[in-house]
Protein backbone atom coordinates (compact mmCIF):
# COMPACT_ATOMS: atom_id res chain seq x y z
CA UNK A 1 0.00 0.00 0.00
CA UNK A 2 1.11 3.35 -0.62
CA UNK A 3 1.77 6.21 1.34
CA UNK A 4 -1.75 8.03 0.28
CA UNK A 5 -3.50 5.23 0.72
CA UNK A 6 -2.65 4.35 4.32
CA UNK A 7 -3.42 7.84 5.30
CA UNK A 8 -6.93 7.77 3.86
CA UNK A 9 -7.38 4.32 5.42
CA UNK A 10 -6.43 6.07 8.67
CA UNK A 11 -8.25 8.59 8.33
CA UNK A 12 -11.58 6.32 7.49
CA UNK A 13 -10.77 4.45 10.44
CA UNK A 14 -10.68 7.32 12.96
CA UNK A 15 -13.84 9.05 11.83
CA UNK A 16 -17.03 7.93 14.38
CA UNK A 17 -18.33 5.55 11.68
CA UNK A 18 -15.49 4.05 10.26
CA UNK A 19 -15.35 1.05 11.63
CA UNK A 20 -12.36 1.86 14.45
CA UNK A 21 -14.42 3.05 17.07
CA UNK A 22 -17.30 1.94 18.69
CA UNK A 23 -19.80 4.64 18.60
CA UNK A 24 -22.09 3.10 20.87
CA UNK A 25 -19.64 2.82 23.65
CA UNK A 26 -19.95 -1.53 23.64
CA UNK A 27 -18.57 -4.10 21.82
CA UNK A 28 -20.89 -5.87 18.56
CA UNK A 29 -21.43 -9.20 20.97
CA UNK A 30 -23.30 -6.54 23.48
CA UNK A 31 -25.27 -4.55 20.68
CA UNK A 32 -26.54 -7.17 19.15
CA UNK A 33 -28.15 -8.91 22.20
CA UNK A 34 -29.39 -5.08 23.06
CA UNK A 35 -30.71 -5.36 19.50
CA UNK A 36 -32.26 -8.72 19.63
CA UNK A 37 -33.96 -7.71 23.00
CA UNK A 38 -35.38 -4.65 21.52
CA UNK A 39 -37.05 -7.13 18.40
CA UNK A 40 -37.80 -9.73 21.38
CA UNK A 41 -40.26 -6.67 22.63
CA UNK A 42 -41.86 -6.09 19.75
CA UNK A 43 -42.67 -9.23 19.76
CA UNK A 44 -44.15 -9.11 23.33
CA UNK A 45 -45.18 -5.89 22.68
CA UNK A 46 -47.36 -7.29 19.95
CA UNK A 47 -48.67 -9.87 21.99
CA UNK A 48 -49.80 -7.71 24.80
CA UNK A 49 -51.57 -5.25 22.63
CA UNK A 50 -53.49 -7.69 20.52
CA UNK A 51 -54.40 -9.23 24.27
CA UNK A 52 -55.47 -5.65 25.07
CA UNK A 53 -57.66 -5.42 21.66
CA UNK A 54 -59.24 -9.13 22.18
CA UNK A 55 -60.34 -7.90 26.23
CA UNK A 56 -61.38 -4.55 25.16
CA UNK A 57 -64.08 -5.98 22.41
CA UNK A 58 -64.74 -9.23 24.34
CA UNK A 59 -68.31 -9.05 25.79
CA UNK A 60 -66.75 -9.58 29.28
CA UNK A 61 -63.46 -10.81 30.64
CA UNK A 62 -63.26 -13.53 33.38
CA UNK A 63 -62.22 -12.33 36.48
CA UNK A 64 -58.12 -13.61 37.13
CA UNK A 65 -58.52 -13.66 41.15
CA UNK A 66 -61.15 -16.60 40.47
CA UNK A 67 -59.39 -18.62 38.07
CA UNK A 68 -55.62 -18.39 39.44
CA UNK A 69 -56.76 -19.51 43.16
CA UNK A 70 -54.62 -22.74 42.46
CA UNK A 71 -51.66 -23.48 45.14
CA UNK A 72 -49.66 -26.73 45.66
CA UNK A 73 -49.92 -28.50 49.33
CA UNK A 74 -52.29 -25.87 50.71
CA UNK A 75 -55.77 -27.44 49.89
CA UNK A 76 -57.47 -24.08 49.91
CA UNK A 77 -57.73 -21.61 47.38
CA UNK A 78 -55.34 -18.37 47.69
CA UNK A 79 -56.22 -16.16 44.74
CA UNK A 80 -52.82 -14.96 42.71
CA UNK A 81 -51.01 -16.30 45.30
CA UNK A 82 -48.59 -18.76 43.01
CA UNK A 83 -48.16 -16.05 40.81
CA UNK A 84 -46.95 -14.03 43.00
CA UNK A 85 -44.74 -16.24 44.29
CA UNK A 86 -43.26 -16.69 40.70
CA UNK A 87 -43.34 -13.20 39.88
CA UNK A 88 -40.82 -13.12 43.13
CA UNK A 89 -38.57 -16.28 42.43
CA UNK A 90 -37.96 -14.61 39.00
CA UNK A 91 -37.43 -11.33 40.38
CA UNK A 92 -34.83 -13.41 42.92
CA UNK A 93 -32.89 -15.00 40.16
CA UNK A 94 -32.51 -11.82 38.32
CA UNK A 95 -30.88 -10.56 41.24
CA UNK A 96 -28.40 -13.07 41.72
CA UNK A 97 -27.97 -12.67 37.44
CA UNK A 98 -26.76 -9.46 38.68
CA UNK A 99 -24.45 -10.25 41.36
CA UNK A 100 -23.16 -13.58 39.18
CA UNK A 101 -22.22 -10.43 36.34
CA UNK A 102 -21.04 -8.44 39.41
CA UNK A 103 -18.44 -11.51 40.72
CA UNK A 104 -17.55 -12.75 37.26
CA UNK A 105 -16.12 -8.72 36.82
CA UNK A 106 -14.39 -8.97 39.82
CA UNK A 107 -12.55 -12.36 38.02
CA UNK A 108 -14.40 -14.22 41.01
CA UNK A 109 -14.76 -17.74 39.62
CA UNK A 110 -16.49 -19.62 42.13
CA UNK A 111 -19.13 -16.79 43.07
CA UNK A 112 -20.07 -16.41 39.68
CA UNK A 113 -20.34 -19.72 39.38
CA UNK A 114 -22.87 -19.76 42.53
CA UNK A 115 -25.09 -16.97 41.64
CA UNK A 116 -25.23 -18.54 38.19
CA UNK A 117 -26.03 -21.99 39.62
CA UNK A 118 -28.50 -19.80 41.94
CA UNK A 119 -30.20 -17.96 39.03
CA UNK A 120 -30.51 -21.94 37.47
CA UNK A 121 -32.13 -22.97 40.00
CA UNK A 122 -34.68 -19.79 39.93
CA UNK A 123 -35.30 -20.53 36.27
CA UNK A 124 -36.16 -24.19 36.90
CA UNK A 125 -38.55 -23.40 39.72
CA UNK A 126 -39.89 -20.92 37.66
CA UNK A 127 -40.64 -23.23 34.72
CA UNK A 128 -41.75 -25.91 37.33
CA UNK A 129 -44.63 -23.75 38.72
CA UNK A 130 -45.84 -23.04 35.31
CA UNK A 131 -45.77 -26.72 34.46
CA UNK A 132 -48.14 -26.82 37.54
CA UNK A 133 -50.29 -23.79 36.17
CA UNK A 134 -50.55 -25.26 32.75
CA UNK A 135 -51.49 -28.18 34.02
CA UNK A 136 -54.18 -26.90 36.56
CA UNK A 137 -56.03 -24.78 33.75
CA UNK A 138 -55.65 -27.68 31.32
CA UNK A 139 -57.12 -29.78 34.22
CA UNK A 140 -60.22 -27.20 34.63
CA UNK A 141 -61.27 -27.89 31.04
CA UNK A 142 -59.02 -24.81 29.31
CA UNK A 143 -57.80 -25.20 25.51
CA UNK A 144 -56.96 -23.06 23.33
CA UNK A 145 -60.37 -23.12 21.86
CA UNK A 146 -62.34 -22.77 24.84
CA UNK A 147 -62.81 -22.89 28.54
CA UNK A 148 -64.83 -22.80 31.76
CA UNK A 149 -65.10 -19.32 31.91
CA UNK A 150 -66.65 -18.39 28.54
CA UNK A 151 -64.71 -16.10 26.65
CA UNK A 152 -62.02 -18.42 24.36
CA UNK A 153 -59.67 -15.84 23.79
CA UNK A 154 -59.40 -15.60 27.35
CA UNK A 155 -57.33 -19.02 27.49
CA UNK A 156 -56.35 -18.97 23.90
CA UNK A 157 -54.46 -15.59 24.98
CA UNK A 158 -53.20 -17.36 28.57
CA UNK A 159 -51.29 -19.87 26.52
CA UNK A 160 -49.83 -17.78 23.75
CA UNK A 161 -48.49 -15.09 26.14
CA UNK A 162 -47.20 -17.30 29.27
CA UNK A 163 -46.44 -19.96 26.71
CA UNK A 164 -44.04 -17.79 24.65
CA UNK A 165 -42.41 -16.38 27.97
CA UNK A 166 -42.07 -19.92 29.45
CA UNK A 167 -40.04 -20.89 25.89
CA UNK A 168 -37.97 -17.78 26.91
CA UNK A 169 -37.14 -18.86 30.30
CA UNK A 170 -36.53 -22.01 28.85
CA UNK A 171 -34.06 -20.81 26.33
CA UNK A 172 -32.37 -18.30 29.08
CA UNK A 173 -31.78 -22.02 31.26
CA UNK A 174 -29.67 -23.36 28.24
CA UNK A 175 -27.98 -20.29 27.82
CA UNK A 176 -27.06 -19.48 31.33
CA UNK A 177 -26.04 -23.61 31.48
CA UNK A 178 -23.72 -23.44 28.63
CA UNK A 179 -22.27 -20.05 30.83
CA UNK A 180 -21.82 -21.87 33.89
CA UNK A 181 -19.70 -24.62 32.18
CA UNK A 182 -17.84 -21.65 30.26
CA UNK A 183 -16.80 -20.39 33.36
CA UNK A 184 -16.04 -23.54 35.04
CA UNK A 185 -13.69 -24.64 32.61
CA UNK A 186 -12.02 -20.76 32.68
CA UNK A 187 -13.29 -20.10 28.46
CA UNK A 188 -13.41 -16.34 29.56
CA UNK A 189 -10.84 -16.18 31.73
CA UNK A 190 -8.28 -17.34 29.35
CA UNK A 191 -10.06 -14.87 26.60
CA UNK A 192 -9.02 -12.28 29.33
CA UNK A 193 -12.77 -10.94 29.26
CA UNK A 194 -16.21 -11.95 31.14
CA UNK A 195 -18.44 -10.02 28.73
CA UNK A 196 -20.18 -13.45 27.87
CA UNK A 197 -21.35 -13.58 31.09
CA UNK A 198 -23.05 -10.01 30.89
CA UNK A 199 -24.58 -10.96 27.99
CA UNK A 200 -26.41 -13.78 28.77
CA UNK A 201 -27.38 -11.50 31.79
CA UNK A 202 -29.00 -9.36 29.80
CA UNK A 203 -31.20 -11.53 28.47
CA UNK A 204 -31.91 -13.20 31.49
CA UNK A 205 -32.98 -9.41 32.62
CA UNK A 206 -35.22 -8.92 29.78
CA UNK A 207 -36.98 -12.13 30.54
CA UNK A 208 -37.69 -11.13 34.07
CA UNK A 209 -38.73 -8.02 32.48
CA UNK A 210 -41.31 -9.29 30.18
CA UNK A 211 -42.83 -11.20 33.54
CA UNK A 212 -43.12 -8.31 35.38
CA UNK A 213 -45.45 -6.62 31.87
CA UNK A 214 -47.29 -10.05 31.68
CA UNK A 215 -47.76 -10.18 34.90
CA UNK A 216 -49.75 -6.80 34.96
CA UNK A 217 -51.21 -6.60 32.14
CA UNK A 218 -52.92 -10.20 32.19
CA UNK A 219 -53.11 -11.47 36.03
CA UNK A 220 -53.11 -8.12 37.61
CA UNK A 221 -55.82 -5.73 35.98
CA UNK B 1 -16.77 -1.24 33.32
CA UNK B 2 -16.14 0.70 36.47
CA UNK B 3 -16.29 -0.87 39.70
CA UNK B 4 -19.31 0.96 40.51
CA UNK B 5 -21.50 0.21 37.86
CA UNK B 6 -21.42 -3.53 38.90
CA UNK B 7 -21.58 -2.90 42.62
CA UNK B 8 -23.28 -5.59 45.25
CA UNK B 9 -25.08 -2.38 47.34
CA UNK B 10 -26.61 -1.05 44.70
CA UNK B 11 -28.31 -4.28 43.12
CA UNK B 12 -29.37 -5.40 46.79
CA UNK B 13 -31.22 -2.04 46.89
CA UNK B 14 -32.35 -2.14 43.74
CA UNK B 15 -33.67 -6.11 44.91
CA UNK B 16 -35.44 -4.64 47.57
CA UNK B 17 -37.15 -2.08 46.00
CA UNK B 18 -38.36 -4.78 43.35
CA UNK B 19 -39.69 -6.67 46.04
CA UNK B 20 -41.08 -3.67 48.01
CA UNK B 21 -43.61 -2.16 45.12
CA UNK B 22 -44.71 -5.88 43.62
CA UNK B 23 -45.85 -6.29 47.36
CA UNK B 24 -47.29 -2.86 47.17
CA UNK B 25 -48.74 -3.78 44.12
CA UNK B 26 -50.53 -6.52 45.80
CA UNK B 27 -51.83 -4.91 48.91
CA UNK B 28 -53.42 -2.39 46.31
CA UNK B 29 -56.22 -4.95 44.33
CA UNK B 30 -58.43 -6.18 47.87
CA UNK B 31 -58.20 -2.04 48.87
CA UNK B 32 -61.33 -1.32 46.81
CA UNK B 33 -60.40 1.76 44.81
CA UNK B 34 -62.31 2.53 41.86
CA UNK B 35 -61.86 1.19 38.92
CA UNK B 36 -59.37 3.19 36.46
CA UNK B 37 -57.00 4.70 39.42
CA UNK B 38 -56.01 1.07 40.50
CA UNK B 39 -55.35 0.26 37.02
CA UNK B 40 -53.07 3.59 36.94
CA UNK B 41 -51.33 2.50 40.14
CA UNK B 42 -50.70 -1.23 39.15
CA UNK B 43 -49.47 0.12 35.51
CA UNK B 44 -47.08 2.84 37.51
CA UNK B 45 -45.96 0.07 39.35
CA UNK B 46 -44.66 -1.98 36.33
CA UNK B 47 -43.11 1.13 34.55
CA UNK B 48 -41.17 1.40 37.69
CA UNK B 49 -40.04 -1.82 38.19
CA UNK B 50 -39.26 -2.08 34.53
CA UNK B 51 -37.19 0.98 34.78
CA UNK B 52 -35.09 -0.10 37.63
CA UNK B 53 -34.60 -3.85 35.71
CA UNK B 54 -33.03 -1.92 32.76
CA UNK B 55 -31.49 0.64 34.28
CA UNK B 56 -29.97 -1.32 37.22
CA UNK B 57 -29.68 -4.64 36.76
CA UNK B 58 -29.10 -4.75 32.81
CA UNK B 59 -26.93 -1.29 33.25
CA UNK B 60 -28.70 0.66 31.26
CA UNK B 61 -28.61 4.25 33.09
CA UNK B 62 -24.69 3.80 32.79
CA UNK B 63 -24.08 3.51 28.91
CA UNK B 64 -23.28 6.18 26.19
CA UNK B 65 -26.24 8.27 25.11
CA UNK B 66 -26.67 6.61 21.93
CA UNK B 67 -26.79 3.56 22.61
CA UNK B 68 -29.72 4.53 25.28
CA UNK B 69 -31.72 6.22 22.73
CA UNK B 70 -31.13 3.25 20.54
CA UNK B 71 -32.47 1.04 22.49
CA UNK B 72 -35.41 3.04 24.05
CA UNK B 73 -36.95 5.20 21.39
CA UNK B 74 -38.60 2.16 19.37
CA UNK B 75 -40.03 1.01 22.52
CA UNK B 76 -42.58 4.08 21.46
CA UNK B 77 -43.75 1.84 18.72
CA UNK B 78 -45.32 -0.30 21.42
CA UNK B 79 -47.11 2.62 23.06
CA UNK B 80 -48.26 3.61 19.69
CA UNK B 81 -49.00 0.04 18.63
CA UNK B 82 -51.33 -0.88 21.47
CA UNK B 83 -52.87 2.55 22.04
CA UNK B 84 -54.27 2.28 18.46
CA UNK B 85 -55.88 -0.96 19.07
CA UNK B 86 -57.41 0.07 22.23
CA UNK B 87 -58.21 3.01 20.90
CA UNK B 88 -59.92 0.80 17.92
CA UNK B 89 -61.56 -1.34 20.24
CA UNK B 90 -63.03 0.73 22.17
CA UNK B 91 -64.62 3.16 19.59
CA UNK B 92 -65.71 0.77 16.38
CA UNK B 93 -66.65 -2.50 18.12
CA UNK B 94 -69.14 -0.86 21.29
Amino acid sequence: MNHDAVLEQKKIMESEWGGGKAPFGVSWRKYMMWIFIVSDAFTFGAFLAAYGLFRVTSAGWPDTYEVFTAFPFIGVEAPMLFVAMMTFILICSSFTMALAVSASYKNDRTKALKFLGLTILGGSIFILCQVYEWYHIIHDGATMTSNPWGVPLFSATFFMITGFHGLHVLSGLILLTITALKVKRGFYERRGSYEGVEIVGLYWHFVDLVWVFVFTFFYLL
Amino acid sequence: MSKQEHSKKVYIKVWIWLLAITIAGFIVSPLGLPGWLHNLFIVIIALMKGGLIVAYFMHLKFERLSLIYSILLPLILIVALAVALLYEGTTRFL
